[in-house]
């Protein structure tokens, strides 16, 4: 490893990853090599620098000089209550529903269970794969070469969950994935570690397939850990998929994720971000239109309060004709919190007659501690497009709330009221089954009094 | 429930012998101001229980002001005067208390509120208010018995309830939503603020018509409008004329009449009246 500790060597944080990296149990030859690779970029990258373009408004420095070892998860029968009490739009506990659980990265086959839809498809843990299939082309994409989060990912691939649907197969009901990140409480003393969970996941849908997947993050109140998580999506021809995530990390945590999405012809991707939790969360997107006729809707909410600090990221990148793609994200802010829009529509050469709406809307319900920072960014390379992007920051109305209170409405309760219907139309384009009730529930329980 | 509601909120046949004639609204001496200019300028005004008055008055005279400050819009800064409502002191309450205790502001403008529907909206503004006044809170079962009801009084189409509050509403549409809310919320003194600017005949006529079905003894309504048309269908106990942020003129409702005939300007110059 003559590569590492470039600039940051001093730390020492790179040998804590080196120590671990050289730690790791030996895999097939496939994973192994595909790891090596993923670290040198890493360590040739180093953490994204907050001068760095793409990343100066959310600073990493943190996470760089911080030291995180997997938390040993408690007994089962403390783990299980204290999940159970979290409450998780995402996660179907029911019988008969599908779900799968990963602590710390890795899967909780206790935990999980298969449906009967499951039967014709394969889900499950990835790493149960590895032995049979070499899967390093879906973990090595050229594009994410140079993201470093993304190589630290795979440097440490271990488990995530599989979800491959066959081509014209129609599953009714989701398939929940929760992601359960342990970290430590208290203070955090120097050099103390701290809980870190690296999941990676692969969607793959057959061509004509239809699915509903629900991926959640969640943590323990207050704990203190990383979790960076990987997922590859890849809808075949015709295939229709509702991706909804739902991060709910403790207050106290760190949150970095890159969701990639790549659509075969006609192929049709709705994808909901609902951000509610993390202390400090980075949010990656890339979607690649690269069938014609390719259809993309984004669909983001992010509610911060106290000093949280929520950076979605996103591109949307049109690389065949008639693509067609719709970007909502929408923010409310309290307290002293941060939030950061970068959405970035490229239409390549070849993307004739694609149709892309990009919309960021933001709520600042503070008088002026919270900060909102919304970055368009287009990249137009063909010359028979509409593309059209927004974005707004405002409070709330004056006069809807006096109209509320005129009838009677407290001034607490006309407030929520308000931010709730702000952030409805969001919730409303959820469609996976029965998940919509669940989150305006919590959201409703979260604002309304 | 709906039963006992209406024997709790007052309108039975034993209150309505005592509360007609008590007095209802007193404002003595208003002065009002919005961004440092003063809009009302030492407005009198006296309401009995049971009346209906009608202030009439060109532009810019002052009367939605008057409307906006009784019912506790903080835009506008009262600097002077006081405003006595059932023998309490209106100014002090916050606007959802005004409410509570049985004012309610029927708009101008009503405002489009995306996202909250009206159902819900109306539900919890009901229940506010009933919770005031110390009366059980309506659960959604009886609280539909009683939307129906109202509905039908303003010929509103029952799907209105689950869209968002005024969202697309035609003009018209917004006015009956005004008046069926304040149907639905049964106050003691309604204000009515040029409710019927940007109706067409027809849409008066219903206006007109939940409005009278609402007068009762122990309910007071003050009509804020321009034109005398409205108060062909909704006639007024008495007429006031404000100009320049003063009650300059009152009478019957025959005094509408005439300013129809005459025109503001028969009151002489806004100014010289106000500084008369």
């Amino acid at each position: 490893m003559a590569m590492l500790g470039l600039k940051d060597a001093t730390t020492g944080v790179y040998t804590n990853y080196l120590a671990r990296f050289a730690g790791q149990e030996p895999r097939p030859a496939w994973l192994h090599e595909l790891r090596r690779q993923a670290f040198g970029r890493f360590t040739e990258l180093g953490f994204p620098h907050h001068k760095q373009e793409g990343w100066r408004q959310t600073n990493m420095a943190a996470v760089a000089e911080a030291v995180y070892e997997p938390q040993p998860p408690p007994p089962p029968a403390r783990l299980v209550p204290q999940l159970r009490a979290l409450e998780l739009p995402g996660v179907d506990w029911s019988a008969g529903a599908t779900r799968l659980v990963f602590v710390n990265g890795v899967y909780a086959a206790g935990l999980s269970a298969l449906g009967p839809e499951a039967a014709g498809c394969r889900i499950g843990s990835l790493a149960e794969r590895f032995a049979t299939t070499d899967l390093s082309a879906h973990f090595n994409h050229a594009d994410e070469a140079g993201q470093a989060f993304v190589q630290l990912n795979t440097a440490f691939l271990a488990d995530g969950a599989l979800i491959e649907v066959p081509a014209g197969k129609v599953l009714q009901r989701p398939i929940a994935v929760l992601y359960l990140t342990l970290g430590t409480s208290g203070a955090a003393a120097r050099g103390e570690a701290q809980g870190i969970a690296q999941p990676r996941s692969l969607v793959l849908l057959g061509a004509g397939s239809q699915a509903w997947v629900i991926e959640t993050f969640a943590g323990l109140e207050s704990e203190r850990y990383l979790t960076n998580s990987v997922i590859s999506i890849d809808l075949g021809d015709n295939a229709q998929l509702e991706y909804t995530r739902i991060e709910q990390e403790s207050g106290r945590s760190v949150h970095v994720s890159k969701l990639r999405t790549r659509q075969g012809r006609d192929s049709r991707l709705v994808a909901h971000n609902i951000a509610l939790g993390g202390g400090l969360v980075r949010n990656n997107v890339h979607s690649i239109l690269d069938g014609e006729g390719a259809e993309c809707t984004l669909n983001g909410l992010y509610t911060l309060t106290g000093t949280q600090h929520v950076d979605n990221s996103t591109v949307l990148d049109h690389a065949k004709p008639l693509g067609t793609s719709r970007e909502y994200y929408k923010g409310v802010l309290d307290g002293k919190s941060v939030g950061v829009f970068n959405g970035r529509i490229i239409v390549r050469p070849d993307a004739q007659h694609t149709d892309a709406i990009q919309s960021n809307k933001n709520l600042l319900l503070s008088d002026s501690a919270a900060t909102l920072s919304s970055q368009p960014q287009l990249e137009i390379y063909a010359d028979d497009v509409r593309c059209t992007h927004g974005a707004t920051v405002g409070q709330l109305d004056q006069e809807a709330l006096f109209y509320l209170r005129s009838r009677g409405l407290g001034l607490e309760q006309s407030r929520k009221l308000l931010v709730y219907a702000f952030a409805a139309d969001v919730l409303g384009r959820v469609r996976t089954p029965g998940l919509r009730e669940k989150l305006e529930a919590l959201l409703w329980a979260r604002w309304a009094v | 429930m709906p039963q006992a509601a209406t024997a709790a909120s007052g309108s039975g046949p034993t209150d309505k012998d005592e509360s007609a004639g008590l007095q209802m609204l007193e404002i003595k001496n208003l002065h009002a101001k919005v961004k440092g200019r003063e809009i009302l300028r030492g407005l009198d005004l006296s309401l009995k229980a049971g009346e209906v008055h009608a202030i009439m008055g060109p532009n810019g005279s002052g009367k939605s002001t008057l409307a906006q400050v009784l019912a506790g819009r903080d835009t506008y800064e009262v600097t002077d005067g006081t405003v006595t409502y059932q023998g309490q002191d209106l100014l002090a309450l916050s606007p959802e208390d005004r409410a509570r205790a049985g004012v309610f502001l029927a708009f101008q403008y009503p405002v489009e509120i995306p996202g909250v529907s009206n159902n819900y909206f109306l539900r919890t503004a009901l229940n506010a208010v009933r919770k005031y006044q110390g009366q059980e809170e309506l659960d959604a079962v009886d609280f539909l018995a009683l939307v129906q009801k109202k509905m039908q009084l303003l010929h509103m189409d029952e799907a209105l309830m689950k869209r968002a509050v005024n969202e697309g509403f035609s003009g018209g549409e917004k006015k009956r939503n005004e008046i069926f809310q304040m149907a639905v919320l049964e106050p003691r003194l309604a204000i009515l603020d040029e409710t019927d600017s940007g109706l067409d005949i027809d849409a008066l006529k219903t206006v007109a018509a939940g409005v009278n079905a609402l007068r009762a003894p122990d309910r007071t309504v003050l009509l804020v409008t321009h034109y005398q048309r409205l108060l062909t269908y909704i006639v007024p106990d008495y007429v006031h004329v404000l100009s320049a942020g003063q009650i300059v003129k009152s009478g019957g409702k025959e005094l509408a009449l005439e300013l129809e005939d005459k025109g503001y300007q028969w009151l002489g110059e806004p100014d010289l009246v106000a500084g008369a």
